[in-house]
């Protein structure tokens, strides 16, 4: 049993290696410049859900609305790089920064409410959150801000794209991974289980949910400054869309959440699929069909697409926060 | 003299703008009320109420209140139907898997009614569009004033409705003690039909009577989610009376901040209340301190 746990176990490593390579190797071999800009999407989406999930998927706290640390590290980046002609490059962290700030601030009066509340409260903020930059003309209104361009010649331009985003996604799935296997994961889990149990074992719960939620904006703080940049263009309807929101709730449950491979798998297999359904069903026909995807998995396999191979008997157990045993309030 | 004008008049307009607003919100109370669901889906069922009724107004040529007749009793079974593919299938699943699913649910209708109606904005059109009454040298907007005739009138008979029919008895029975009502004899599936069965005919009248004072876009619903979740937050949740006095605050603050801030910051303020209630106050106006949600 033990001899097969580490088997697994090594196979797994050299599958992370091998995938880690051939990401890195990607834009020596392809030059294509749609399929690049598809891969950076998925990054900046593999990003987003794997942060979310710390929350989300560990803590038990649901965030609708985390599009919203998306569009303020977008709009950080924007506004420093216009008005202050700050170098985008030094602008991330202090997107990420900035969208920490906001989190630490909203996290704190609002992880008390309970998971569905709690939902409801992060979608009204999103929207707050646009309604606020589509009317504060400083920041151009609904017109938005528009970056200065990118000189780079266009057959490598999407190249430190590719690899920022990916640097990025890597980095959010390596804490993430890192904070879970440490103290602070297993008391994240704690909470997600029961609330009253752990407050009562000793665990300060108010301050593990805001550090965790803290956490979750950096990266999608970052992230957001890093592809407002490479769009060269901001406005509040592409930066703090709802879609955005929908797409990682449904890159989350498909693939599994409360998972390190769920948000990845999740975030992949939605994009490949955006994408093709796009060009077969239009625009509108794909979003219909999302919303079913959406809606039929939270009902029939709320552990996503990891936990069918559970189904089919492998050793790995996911644990889902829609057990319904263990998670029903 | 000038300011106290103003004033009143911009009361007028909040609170038949209120008025609106209870009836939108009511379909959400009365499901948080007995099935103890958030049905975040419920502004989307308004949305497709509105436009039920603004093909019946426009292929029928028929009256948008008269239009009501046929699609009141097309949204009951559209609530049905969400209770029975979503919310019963998901009876035993914690409260958030619920409202992701609501969420899938709210993608598809939105686009699906982006499909057949197109994205771009609409109008129901009427005998009364842009008309207005004048008394005391105040203006009643008359496409609103009728819309809260017709508010009044609706939320009236569903008061009635609860408290005098005999299924009505039932619902509020399921809504104080579930189990009781059950051992008593009370069919709680059937209870839950009905009550999603009246939330969208509800959202069938939310829907018309906002197309008949705006016009709308298929994602005009997120805007009135804000609307619709402020009211039955602020009221207190499952709580009709509070709902009603809650309606009539965010009407009016809508209409104050439209007109002193900016006509684009009414739905800003819906949301913050929204918020603020939640973190401050999360068991509503008129509930009992201390209540947890």
């Amino acid at each position: 049993m033990i001899d097969h746990h580490s088997n697994s176990k090594r196979i797994r490593f050299w599958a992370t290696s091998l995938l880690i390579v051939l990401f890195l190797l990607v834009p020596v071999f392809i030059r294509d410049r749609h399929l690049l800009h598809l891969l950076i999407v998925i990054f900046v989406y593999a990003t987003l859900v794997q942060s979310w999930n710390l929350p989300g998927g560990y803590t038990g706290y649901t965030s609708f609305g985390h599009v919203l640390f998306f569009g303020i590290g977008g709009y950080t980046t924007a506004t420093l790089v216009v008005f202050l002609s700050v170098p985008a490059l030094l602008t991330y962290i202090v997107a990420g920064v900035i969208s920490s700030l906001v989190a630490l601030i909203f996290g704190y009066v609002s992880l008390r409410l309970k998971g569905p509340y709690f939902a409801i409260a992060t979608l009204a903020l999103a929207t707050i959150g646009r309604y606020l930059f589509l009317n504060l003309e400083i920041f151009g209104g609904a017109e938005g801000l528009l970056l200065p361009m990118n000189r780079l010649d266009p057959g490598i331009e999407k190249i430190p794209f590719y690899y920022g985003t990916l640097l990025v996604a890597g980095l959010t799935t390596l804490i993430v991974y890192l904070i879970i296997k440490t103290r602070l994961g297993l008391n994240l889990m704690a909470i997600r289980e029961n609330e009253e149990k752990a407050a009562a074992a000793g665990i300060d719960t108010t301050k593990h949910k805001v550090i965790a939620f803290i956490i979750s904006a950096f990266f999608p703080g970052i992230i957001g400054g890093l592809y407002v940049s490479y769009l060269e263009y901001i406005n509040p309807d592409s930066c703090f869309n709802i879609l955005y929101s929908a797409n990682i709730l449904l890159m989350a449950i498909l693939g599994g959440i409360g998972t390190i491979a769920g948000p990845l798998l999740g975030a992949a297999v939605v994009v490949v699929l955006s994408e093709i359904f796009s060009l077969t069903l239009g625009h509108q026909g794909r979003l219909i069909l999302f919303g079913l995807i959406l809606t039929f998995t939270a009902i029939y396999q709320p552990g996503g697409l990891l936990s069918l191979k559970e189904r089919f008997g492998s050793a790995a157990k996911t644990v889902s926060v829609f057990d319904r045993a263990s998670a029903k309030e | 003299m000038d300011f106290f004008f103003t004033i009143t008049q911009l009361l007028i307009n909040g609170i038949l703008l209120g008025g609106v607003y209870a009836v939108m919100a009511s379909g959400l109370s009365l499901v948080f009320g007995v099935v103890r669901v958030l049905q975040i889906s419920h502004s989307a069922l308004i949305i497709l109420g509105c436009y039920f009724c603004y093909s019946v107004n426009r292929y029928l040529a028929l009256d948008p209140i008269s239009a009501l007749a046929i699609t009141m009793p097309a949204m009951f079974f559209i609530g049905i139907a969400v209770y029975r593919l979503v919310v019963a299938p998901l009876k035993d699943a914690p409260p958030v898997a619920v409202l992701l699913a609501f969420f899938g649910v709210i993608l598809a209708l939105e686009n699906t009614i982006s499909l057949i109606w197109s994205s771009n904005y609409n109008a129901i059109h009427s005998a009364y569009q842009g008309r207005s009454l004048f008394s005391w040298s105040f203006t009643f907007s008359l496409p609103k004033t009728i819309a809260f005739g017709v508010a009044c009138l609706v939320i009236f008979a569903l008061l009635i409705f609860l408290r005098s029919t005999e299924i009505g008895r039932a619902i509020r029975a399921v809504s104080q003690d579930k189990e009781t009502a059950q051992i008593l004899g009370v069919d709680v599936d059937r209870i839950y039909n009905i009550v999603f069965g009246v939330s969208g005919a509800l959202a069938a009248v939310g829907g018309a009577l906002m197309g008949i004072i705006y016009s709308f876009y298929p994602a005009l619903h997120w805007t009135w989610l804000g609307v619709v979740f402020s009211v039955v937050v602020l009221g207190g949740l499952g709580q009709v009376g509070g709902a009603i006095i809650a309606a009539l605050i965010i009407g009016l603050a809508e209409t104050l901040a439209g007109y002193y801030i900016g006509a684009s910051w009414g739905p800003f303020i819906a949301f913050a209340i929204l918020i603020i209630t939640l973190v401050q106050r999360p068991q509503g106006l008129l509930g009992v301190k201390g209540q947890r949600i």
